[in-house]
């Protein structure tokens, strides 16, 4: 067999998620890829990591921690917007800027919205009822994301919609595998983008609120603060990277959990599953597959072989999560799964900051809906709907039917 | 007798080991940064504290054996 060739080919099979990520599934590509090709070059120039030791190796420390700029033109909207993002900054500048917000992602800070979240899933649930069915990701999953989002940076709760559409558009255009339609749709809502960022940033300054923009804003003054170009670049990232991924989480989690009746059942005569359920979601079926790509600060040894200083990778996340070398079973779907190493947050120094926010969002979302509807089902004769970029992988609409 | 260390340089403040071990790991209020609750943590909980430890995204985390050092 002429295994050169039939790496060749995995490459450039798996370079189809990057150009066509609505209709390209990858997951039959996983066990392929870390058997065969764990470090594997595709024809768009960047490599792909897919055991989940070498995730780890590899995006330990800072050692990966840059990603390359936007695939647009030096000084168009995307790169202006995205130049400043905690993930393109200089490692140093990246510790300072990760420093000076990872202080409202707290687990303490999450609770803190926690109230306001649980009356907003509870007004869903009550709806839902009347009606007999709710769509869990434009009732639910939305709102709950928008309160939280909303909470965090002191918007209305209704913007999250349009930032979502706006996030979607520009991570859309953002991997190096998008053709030059989805480029010039991510230019435009980049621009958008950065108008909101702007106008947020002139209303926080005038009228402060108890919300991250004002502290940031108040900060400034401090040793350590940011500058005005980072305090952008900081507030387009949360919102960038904010908006979608909690509401595909939500989905994705929804969406395995009532095709694996069993797992459902189970939470719901045990709602307090809800925290490890939801890591099993995450893990299971990960909003975001693959990592935006990062640079090699340095040559690092992967079990595939050594990645050179100023190479570009990305990590295949779900691949990993579903590698036999470091889960037991991989393919069971369990909500108590202990322990479960997942690293749908990625890991390193980009860790996913909104972390904690995430996981209690999602866990407001199972618990809620689990206590109220033990015969929810999904009501496909409503028609789902997927809503796939290269780096966030969730429905847009997922009806469900409450019983 | 396990002692377990934290390197606050190196913490990003991802809350992972307070999920994962509240006994021994906590997270300053304000600053988001660990802090161990406890240095020598009993022997049951060495488990716990293992996993935490190998699942802190900056290996911020060390667990020394005491006499190893």
């Amino acid at each position: 067999m002429s295994a050169t060739s039939d790496v060749a080919d995995l490459g450039h099979q798996a370079a189809k998620f990057y150009e066509d990520p609505g209709n390209f599934d990858p997951t039959p590509l996983y066990p392929i890829l870390r058997d065969e090709a764990p470090l594997l070059r595709t024809p768009l120039g960047f490599f792909i990591v897919s055991r989940h030791a070498d995730v780890m190796e590899l995006y330990s420390g800072s050692r990966t921690v840059r990603t390359p700029p936007a695939a647009s033109e030096p000084d168009s909207p995307m790169d202006r917007l995205t130049r400043n993002f905690l993930t393109r900054v200089s490692p140093e500048t990246h510790r300072r800027m990760r420093m000076a917000v990872q202080r409202a992602f707290t687990m303490k800070a999450a609770k803190d919205v926690g109230p306001d979240l649980q009356r907003a899933a509870d007004d869903v649930v009550a709806a839902a009822r009347e009606r007999g069915g709710m769509d869990i990701v434009t009732d639910l999953a939305e709102l709950i994301s928008g309160h939280a989002l909303g909470g965090l940076m002191g918007i209305p709760v209704a913007d999250r919609r349009l930032l979502g559409s706006l996030a979607s558009d520009i991570l859309s255009g953002y991997h190096a595998g998008a053709t030059q339609e989805i480029r010039d749709k991510a230019e435009q809502a980049a621009a958008t983008m950065m108008q909101y960022v702007e106008d947020l940033i002139r209303e926080k300054r005038v009228n402060p609120g108890p919300d991250l923009v004002s502290r940031l804003i108040d900060g400034q003054k401090e040793e350590g603060g940011l500058s005005d170009t980072e305090l952008h670049g900081a507030c387009g990232h949360i919102l960038n990277a904010g908006s979608d991924t909690t509401v595909a989480m939500i989905g994705n989690a929804f969406h395995t959990l009532l095709t694996h009746r069993d797992q459902y059942d189970r939470l719901c005569a045990n709602p307090e599953l809800a925290g490890s359920a939801i890591e099993e979601c995450l893990r299971y079926d990960p909003p975001v597959r693959s990592t935006p790509n990062r640079i090699v600060q340095e040559d690092i040894s992967l079990s595939g072989g050594t990645i050179r200083k100023g190479q570009e990778v990305t990590a295949w996340l779900g691949a990993a999560n579903f590698d036999p070398r470091r889960f037991d079973s991989p393919e069971r779907f369990d909500i108590s799964r202990t322990p479960n190493p997942h690293i749908s947050f990625s890991t390193g120094a980009n860790f996913c900051l909104g972390s904690n926010f995430a996981r209690f969002e999602g866990q407001v979302a199972l618990q809620t809906v689990a206590r109220a509807f033990p015969n929810l089902e999904l009501a496909p004769e409503r028609g789902q709907l997927r809503r796939d970029n290269a780096l966030v992988h969730g429905f847009a609409s997922l009806p469900v039917a409450c019983g | 007798m396990m002692i377990v260390k934290a390197n606050k340089d190196a913490c990003i403040g991802s809350g992972q080991c307070v999920l994962l071990c509240p006994a021994v790991f906590a997270q300053d209020e304000d600053t988001g940064i660990v802090e161990i609750k406890q240095v020598n943590p009993p022997a049951e909980l060495r488990e716990a504290v293992t996993y935490a430890v190998s699942q802190c995204p900056t290996q911020a985390l060390t667990i020394l054996d005491a006499g190893s050092e």
